[in-house]
């Protein structure tokens, strides 16, 4: 119990901050990455043909959706801790619970984020071809969304039932 | 290569594949009376700006290549790979090297000839030509240039020049797509090779020279090898048919030999070769994100020059409809 | 028909004599020339029209082929293919006499430079070019002697045709203006000294019918 003695008495708190960490950066991160992409790709289009710009904004926004998520748990666990207020004394197996907690929303949404932006990235294209299909290419696009709507469920559920 | 690299410059080409000529289009300007009115069709598509500027209808060659010109200009800047798109412009530097070859050993000037859509300006070609200086060019050119000014000075045959530098050209382009690993591009040179391959056996066969020179044209790069030709150099062109049965050609090899065989033409043939390497990279159109749809692209805007340069010389010599129509390649979109 | 305006002499009369002999004969000569001349002509004319023909034939031919190519093939890709041409031909120039027509003689000189190993007539590569070109080379190439030979003919119909047209001039002003302006002269003169002769006689015998009355 080295790490214990050396973290001391906090040690619950300061895994609750890195699970908090792990949901709002990982998935906000990804959302940057599958913004980006998007971005490049309605760029594209563009170029090309500027009269676009609004579908494909719609696309762009997107991926951004799982960094919102994301800040979500890590708000969550944040008000359960006590960082707005005082902080709450928060033991090491629910310091634990909390870290295990952000975790799915940070790693689907990380990963969730960068693929629905290749998917919407795509769908520029069909933006550019058929602009007429639109909602076809944000439906494609919109699937991923589910993984990420599921993982928030899920860190939602695990955080709900943490009591301090 | 990381296909995210290709995501700005594949979903600009979805966005200008819109602006392609489209089927009621070229059909429109097939009906057309004269060519004046091919014109006024073009001025509603993308060829708008140039076809503005054309003063004379004679001029719609140079509105053509001009196209092309900037087609490529726009791709190269926008493509994560540009070296990659030097396979295509690699065939108007070995132009330009043809040209100039052929220019100096007459001690002509023929410079309207030339065209700046390759990879380097005709006018440093032009030095390199006149010093004999071609350290610059790639190898392989560098080689077969001079091959070709020492077979001259014993043997003064322009066919030469021709030969030496088609066989650089398609050596050269087969490098640059296999040094790339991309595979798409590796076949789509080979197919190439293939087809010219076939074309040039079945020529040299109608000419009536023998193995010997068909093996001076004969181009190494391709899937098919010599050894496969020579064997078939003593029967009737059909045996290709039934050599060729099982390969991807099949459908180009039948109908365009049983066309070759009733009419003496291979008008028929070469059609079905630019339209089976369209079809190959129409594969573009189903890939998200790489080479291929930029590959498409260029092919198609090609094509459109081919379509509108036939119906341009149809309508100028007063050909029939009909015989355009099936003149014309297929149409990308 | 008039006559030529002649002092009705004898001696005049001896003259034009000689000159309507002369005018019969060379009428006779002229006519057996064009006749020569029309059945050469005929000959030659249809010579012509085969010849004509056929070159027209693979002219249309060439040409359709070429048109092709021309459509497949862009402009500078054509003419960099045929820029240089694998034999240089040049063209001597003789005279032959055919019935006093000077009619040209054409020969095709082609000076093929010296190659071991003959290529023919394609002075082009063959991958990036369309068999349409071989098939428009191969019959202009064909059709070259012949053309040559047809305009030879063509020349000669041309010389021949104005040379009969001027013989047939010649030999109808011969026949319906010389020969009988002359004989028209001739039988003028001959009535106008056997007029004159006949009034010669009734002044003699008239004179002599006096002198009887006077001794």
């Amino acid at each position: 119990m080295n790490i214990m003695e050396m973290m001391g008495s906090n040690a619950g708190l300061y895994l609750a901050f890195l699970g908090s960490a792990i949901a709002a950066g990982l998935a906000g991160a990804g959302s940057a990455m599958g913004v980006g992409i998007v971005g490049m790709a309605a760029g594209g289009v563009i170029t090309e043909d500027p009269s676009k710009f609004g579908r494909t904004l719609v696309l762009q926004a997107l991926p951004g959706t799982q960094g919102i998520y994301g800040l979500l748990i890590g708000f969550l666990i944040w008000s359960k801790v006590g960082v707005f207020g005082t902080f709450v004394n928060v033991t090491f197996e629910q310091g634990l619970m909390l870290l295990a907690a952000g975790i799915p929303v940070g790693i689907v949404g990380f990963f969730s984020a960068i693929y629905q932006g290749k998917a919407a990235a795509t769908g520029c294209s069909i933006v550019a071809k058929r602009p007429e299909e639109t909602a076809k290419a944000m439906v494609y696009a919109a699937m991923v969304e589910t993984y990420a709507v599921l993982s928030l469920l899920a860190s939602f559920l695990m955080l709900n039932s943490i009591n301090l | 290569m990381n296909e995210d690299n290709y995501i700005y410059s594949v979903t600009r080409i979805r966005a200008l594949e819109n602006k392609l000529l489209d089927k009621s289009k070229i059909d429109r300007m097939v009906e057309a009376k004269n060519p004046e009115e091919v014109i006024k069709v073009l001025y509603e598509t993308s060829y708008a700006g140039s076809v503005s500027e054309i003063k004379d209808i004679g001029d719609y060659e140079e509105m053509l290549s001009k196209e092309i010109e900037n087609t490529y200009k726009m791709v190269k800047e926008m493509a994560p790979e540009p070296e990659l798109i030097d396979i295509f412009l690699l065939k108007y530097d070995i132009h330009n090297l043809k040209v100039l070859m052929k220019s100096s050993f007459l001690n002509e000037d023929n410079d309207d000839l030339l065209t700046n859509i390759g990879t380097i300006e005709p006018v440093k070609l032009k030095e390199m030509i006149r010093e004999k200086n071609f350290i610059f060019l790639d190898p392989e050119i560098k080689r077969g240039l001079e091959e070709i000014v020492n077979s001259f000075s014993i043997n003064p045959d322009p066919q030469v020049i021709d030969i030496i530098l088609d066989r650089c050209l398609y050596t050269v382009m087969s490098q640059i797509a296999k040094n790339s690993n991309n595979s798409f591009m590796v076949e789509f040179v080979r197919l190439q090779i293939d087809l010219i391959n076939i074309n040039m056996f079945i020529r040299v066969k109608a000419m009536g020279y023998g193995r010997e020179f068909l093996k001076k044209v004969f181009i190494n790069e391709g899937r098919l090898d010599y050894n496969f030709f020579v064997d078939a150099m003593d029967e009737p062109v059909d045996i290709l048919k039934d050599k060729l049965l099982i390969s991807d050609y099949s459908n180009v090899i039948s109908e365009g030999i049983d066309n070759y065989i009733k009419t003496k033409s291979l008008m028929k043939f070469e059609k079905l070769s630019d339209d089976f390497l369209l079809d190959y990279t129409k594969k573009g159109k189903y890939v998200a994100f790489g080479i291929e749809p930029i590959v498409g692209y260029i092919m198609a805007k090609e094509n459109e020059a081919k379509i509108i340069r036939i119906i341009m010389v149809g309508k100028i010599n007063n050909i029939d409809n009909e015989l355009i129509r099936e003149r014309l390649r297929d149409v990308y979109v | 028909m008039a006559i030529l305006r002649v002092n009705p002499t004898r001696m005049e009369l001896t003259r034009l004599k000689k000159r309507l002999k002369t005018a019969v004969r060379g009428h006779k000569l002229l006519k057996d020339k064009q006749d020569e001349l029309m059945k050469k002509f005929i000959d030659l004319i249809k010579k012509n029209k085969e010849l004509r023909e056929s070159v027209e034939e693979e002219l249309i031919n060439a040409f359709k082929n070429f048109l092709i190519a021309r459509a497949v093939m862009s402009s500078d890709i054509i003419e960099e293919a045929i820029m240089y041409p694998t034999e240089k031909i040049s063209l001597e120039l003789e005279k032959k006499n055919i019935m006093s027509v000077i009619s040209p003689v054409f020969e095709l000189i082609k000076n093929k430079e010296e190659k071991e190993d003959a290529e023919g007539i394609y002075p082009y590569g063959l991958a990036n070019t369309s068999g349409e070109l071989d098939n428009a080379i191969y019959y202009l190439q064909k059709v070259l002697d012949r053309m040559i030979e047809l305009a030879q003919v063509e020349k000669t119909c041309q010389l021949m045709a104005d040379e009969i047209e001027k013989t047939r001039r010649r030999v109808n002003a011969l026949e319906h203006v010389m020969i009988p302006q002359l004989q028209e002269t001739v039988k003028y003169i001959t009535m106008k000294l056997d007029e004159n002769e006949r009034g010669n006689r009734v002044r003699l015998m008239k004179v002599k019918e006096l002198v009887q009355k006077d001794a």
